[in-house]
């Protein structure tokens, strides 16, 4: 079964760099510095999040920190998901 | 006399040398600071080669490195050229042909795309390097200084002597065809929409102005020139806070913000994500707003939590800069079409024209909407085709002799006297705040080689503006994937111009004469 984290890649990969290559992105690179994140992708970004995962992502946890890296944003995921619980 | 922009920085300068500037995080600019660092640059540009009336690109995010080449740039007789930093390396290279720029600054995130650039056959001659490249890119075939070499040069003005129609900038645009087209302005137009812009606004020394908009936009002219004209301080954003509300609410809180410029869309995610009534905003008095419609809902969410901010609608274009202002009154509960864009500002006439050229001047008919006056730019650079079409002679007056700038936008009058934007008579659309020419996304489509026909359009999305869908049928029964063909674009265009979908059909729809028919698709 496909990891929260290579679900989130694979959408980042496909959806927002245009590509199909898995290797081009690795789990902890910054997805803020290199700009493959920006405001509109942001937007996408978390509703795909939230409806993969059937997760509600708060406002406050949309920062910087939690979107730098695929890594980040799972670990959002995990987190978010056990406080539902 | 204040006829060169430089000279806003000169006089405030004199008046209040100690005064900050610029704030960009920890670090802070006095007006004296950014005056001797300006001529600085201004003094290395003409040491390396730049005479007046050259073009000087700066290809970096809007930070203190870049406001002190734009006023470098103007200093040393030049017009400096911002480079959209979303844009692939192709893009790059053609602003860079195209103008026939020698000299560019450049930042260290931008290394990799000048790389490719440089694997083009390119103008440039000398590069500036604007913050710590971890290797000096000795490979490039330029002459490269790092900041450095600014800090060793004079910091003496070097005095060219300009006059106020001389070139201050050229701002490229979407254009239709394919070819993006570099909007040219003097000092003189610029002064002029600087200005009226001071008189309507009264920006105060103590006013600390925030605008996110790269240097490419027109409206990152207010921010610069207004507020140094005034003798305020701008702030700069860091980068990617626009990305994140709630950050930038508290960045908007802890800076002081009293003056907000930005499109719609940011304000409209403050107002949906930035949970903006944690803080009073004590400090912000003016909320001003350009580039698209801003949807009355968050508009109005906006408006009821922060109460007595005053909130101006701005419409304008790069061809003119600001056209109209509205101070928008108080929205009812129920109010849901979009407000108007106002009236002229001062010192520019705009009236509405019949696809005969006729005046239209009753209330409730549509018409494009025309400008007449200082601000009203020189033209397309090299494009003398464009220009034509776009800058025409005075269709109301035979005897005058100043253009008109035929905006392509539709408007309509009011009882009050107030225009209404309606839409376009093009094919160009907006998307947070980025003008964005259809034809120019069909071009990149159409130059795939499997692509036998594309229609492009723009899906209304309340918060975006516009999302892009391409409808495309293919020469061969080949199988393409819709990211390879996003992916073909990325090559072409910035990816805010990326179609999001792309639907594959065997046929596109045709109307009687035989044209694509984009109203069947959306």
């Amino acid at each position: 079964m496909e990891s929260t984290r290579d679900k989130i890649k694979k959408y980042i990969i496909n959806k927002i760099m245009f590509e199909s290559d898995e290797s081009l992105l690795g789990c902890s690179e910054s997805l803020l510095e290199k700009g493959i994140v920006d405001s509109l992708a942001i937007v996408n970004l978390v509703s795909f999040v939230e409806n993969e995962f059937d997760v509600k992502i708060s406002n406050d946890d949309i920062t910087i920190q939690n979107f730098e890296s695929v890594e980040a944003i799972s670990n959002l995921v995990e987190k978010s998901l056990q406080q539902q619980d | 006399m204040t006829y060169l922009l430089q000279h806003l920085l000169k006089q405030a300068a004199r008046k209040s040398p100690q005064k900050e500037v610029i704030i960009a995080g920890e670090t802070k600019l006095t007006y004296k600071q950014l005056d001797k660092l300006s001529n600085r640059f201004a003094n290395l540009l003409i040491a390396t080669g730049v005479k007046k009336g050259d073009r000087v690109g700066l290809y970096m995010p809007k930070n203190i490195p870049a406001v002190i080449g734009v006023f470098g740039i103007l200093k040393a007789g030049a017009a400096y050229v911002p480079l959209d930093i979303n844009a692939p390396s192709a893009r790059i290279a053609f602003f860079i042909q195209n103008c026939e720029m020698t000299h560019l600054m450049v930042s260290s995130s931008k290394k990799e795309i000048m790389d490719e650039v440089f694997k083009e056959n390119t103008s440039l001659d000398t590069v500036i390097l604007s913050d710590d490249f971890t290797d000096i890119p000795s490979e490039w075939p330029a002459h490269i200084h790092d900041w450095n070499k600014v800090m060793q040069s004079h910091d003496k003005n070097p005095n060219v002597r300009n006059i106020d129609t001389d070139l201050a900038y050229i701002l490229y645009t979407s254009g239709s065809t394919g070819v993006p087209k570099g909007v040219m302005t003097s000092h003189h137009n610029s002064l002029a929409f600087i200005n009226s812009m001071s008189e309507l606004f009264k920006i105060l020394p103590e006013d600390k102005v925030a605008n996110p908009a790269p240097l490419k936009f027109g409206i990152s002219i207010f921010d610069i020139f207004v507020t140094i004209k005034e003798g305020a301080t701008m702030v700069i954003i860091p980068d990617l806070l626009t990305t994140f509300p709630c950050q930038l609410a508290d960045w908007m809180h802890e800076n002081e913000i009293s003056i907000w410029f930005s499109v719609p869309f940011v304000l409209s995610r403050l107002v949906l994500d930035g949970q903006i009534d944690r803080y009073n905003f004590d400090h912000l008095r003016a909320v001003f707003f350009a580039g698209e419609v801003f949807p009355a809902k968050y508009l109005r969410q906006l408006m009821n939590l922060w109460p007595s901010v005053t909130y101006f609608n701005i419409y304008g274009t790069t061809e003119t800069n600001v056209i109209t202002g509205y101070e928008v009154e108080p929205l009812d509960e129920d109010h849901i079409k979009p407000i108007p864009i106002g009236k002229a500002i001062s010192n520019l006439e705009a009236f509405l024209i019949d696809e005969r050229g006729n005046l239209i001047d009753r209330p409730g008919e549509s018409g494009e909407l025309c400008v007449r006056g200082a601000a009203v730019a020189q033209g397309y650079w090299a494009n003398e085709a464009k220009t034509k079409e776009n800058f025409i002679e005075n269709p109301l007056d035979p005897h005058s002799k100043d253009l008109v700038y035929k905006t392509g936008d539709v408007v309509v009058l009011d009882e009050k006297g107030r225009f209404h934007y309606t839409g376009r008579r093009d094919h160009m659309i907006k998307s947070r705040g980025y003008r964005i020419e259809i034809g120019e996304i069909e071009a990149a489509l159409y130059s795939h080689k499997s692509i036998k026909e594309a229609a492009v359009v723009g899906i209304p999305d309340e918060l975006a503006g516009h999302k892009i869908k391409a409808f495309v049928t293919l020469h061969d029964k080949r199988s393409l994937e819709p990211v390879e063909l996003q992916k073909f674009c990325t090559q072409q265009i910035p990816r805010y111009m990326v179609p999001e979908s792309i639907e594959f059909l065997e046929a596109l729809p045709k109307t009687s004469t035989g044209k694509i028919d984009k109203t069947a698709l959306t």
